[in-house]
């Protein structure tokens, strides 16, 4: 039992020998080494993404019941999933439909003070909504948007329809000092 | 035999202190060594040759190696919502190889002492290596290295970036200029994939010191108009510096330099405690055997 012991303490002390050289050797090495590589120079680039209502349509068809005057609003987000901060845009493409010429668009904050007004067919990736807030990194921002059918229009646009696709695009805040899109 | 195994066991303690003594006092050294630089007046006031802050260099000094692909156009960087961005396979850059051995391997070769040429004042902002993520189109980043080379003929000092892992081909848009800070000449310019593996050389004239120290700084940018397929790519590289005529590199002059006498006096000293304890060992273990005869 003694002899078991003794040698079990013997096996101890050489691997705390064994050990305390290595590390002896690590702790000189690294002393005296010197590098002439800079090694895993590290690049990555950011992320600009944003989700626009869940992908989900701001007016679906069953919304569309206007007359002359009368303003249909409807709530959407948009939430920033980029890496960075970045400025977004709103316009709308692919009108189908005369009644498009009859209306006017509208941009509402949550309290819903009006952001943007014009006409339907002139909110276009040429003359977009540009927010001048920044949308922040993970930043859920709550809008509204507003279809006015203009009073005075008359009878032409009975029984007339229109669709469309609203769009909202994002870029980087940084080095971006003309909010510029499409560069 | 019970006095046999008390010898063995106070050697084998005695060799435990020591180690533990000499592991110490590496360690301190290591741990006091940077400590050391930092307090040392002169890398306190670093002297930058030329302006920090200057001016990309025009073309007509960039050396670019003849055989560069033309870039693509590209777009800009912003992501049109509802569209999803193309999928881009991660790609390494595995088709071009290095068209010399790895700088590592020259470097082991022709330099066994690694301190016949070192990175130079890695204490301050020198020598720190790049670690930038959320990388924009229109970014541009700088880190300043500091060479010194040891030599006694004129040397060729070689420049070398080298990919390592990229993906969506980051290193076609990723723009790599190397200026020497001390003649503000452009040594390297172009993309990452323009300049893998290639040599960029700079003459060391011969001087009476024996040495010389350059400063470089490596500036990494992004155009503006780097479009949407790079978003989210990564790359990673090295940067080798390493000296062409091994014949001519001298080690280090060893007077003066306060560091490398404390090392071979912590060295020396360590393997006299040894000697001796081994000596006294032997001798006690001698003195136990006799009493044991007697």
């Amino acid at each position: 039992m003694s002899n078991s012991n003794t040698q079990k303490k013997v096996w101890i002390s050489i691997a705390v020998i064994v050990l305390l050289f290595i590390m002896f050797v690590i702790n000189t090495f690294a002393f005296i080494s010197s590098f002439i590589s800079s090694e895993a120079n590290l690049f990555e680039t950011a992320k600009v993404d944003i989700d626009f209502n869940g992908n989900r349509p701001v007016f679906v068809e069953d919304d569309f019941f206007l007359e002359p005057g009368r303003e249909r609003i409807q709530p959407f987000y948009l939430r920033n999933n980029s890496t960075v901060d970045v400025y977004y845009r709103l316009y709308m493409d692919d009108f189908v439909g005369a009644l498009k010429d009859a209306l006017v668009v509208k941009i509402y904050d949550k309290d819903h003070n009006c952001l943007f007004t014009a006409n339907m067919t002139d909110l276009t990736r040429e003359t977009p909504f540009v927010d001048t807030a920044v949308l922040k990194v993970g930043e859920t921002k709550e809008l509204y948007a507003g279809v006015l059918m203009k009073t005075g229009v008359g009878n032409a646009y009975q029984n007339e329809m229109v669709s469309f696709s609203m769009y909202a695009d994002a870029t980087q805040v940084k080095n971006n000092f003309n909010k510029d899109f499409d560069n | 035999m019970a006095s046999v195994k008390e010898s063995k066991k106070l050697r084998f303690k005695m060799a435990i202190i020591v180690l533990s003594i000499l592991c110490l006092l590496s360690f301190c050294a290591l741990v006091a060594r940077p400590i050391f630089w930092q307090q040392n007046a002169d890398s306190a006031t670093v002297m930058v040759p030329n302006n920090f802050l200057s001016q990309r260099a025009t073309d007509t000094d960039v050396q670019t190696p003849s055989d560069i692909p033309s870039n693509e156009e590209n777009e800009n960087f912003s992501a049109p919502i509802g569209l999803s961005m193309p999928e881009i396979d991660f790609t390494l850059n595995s088709s071009r190889e290095p068209a010399v051995p790895l700088a590592g391997e020259i470097v082991s070769q022709a330099n066994p002492s690694a301190s016949l040429l070192e990175f130079y004042r890695w204490q301050d902002e020198y020598n720190k290596k790049f670690e930038v993520t959320n990388m924009l189109p229109g970014d541009t980043e700088t880190r300043y290295f500091c060479v010194k080379a040891h030599h006694t003929d004129d040397v060729t000092l070689v420049f070398q970036a080298e990919i390592t892992e990229q993906t969506r081909l980051l290193g076609d848009v990723l723009d790599v200029t190397v200026t020497n800070l001390d003649t503000n000449k452009v040594i390297c310019q172009g993309t990452f994939n323009q300049i893998n593996g290639a040599e960029f050389k700079e003459k060391l004239a011969k001087n009476t010191a024996e040495e010389t120290i350059r400063y470089y700084r490596i500036d990494v940018s992004m155009d503006t108009s780097v479009d949407n397929p790079y978003q989210v790519a990564r790359l990673l590289a090295d940067f080798n510096w390493y000296i062409q005529e091994e014949q001519n590199l001298s080690p280090p002059p060893q007077t003066g330099d306060p560091l490398q006498i404390s090392l071979y006096i912590i060295l020396g000293g360590s393997a006299l405690s040894i000697f001796v304890l081994l000596i006294l060992a032997k001798r006690r273990k001698d003195d136990e055997e006799e009493e044991q005869y007697e």
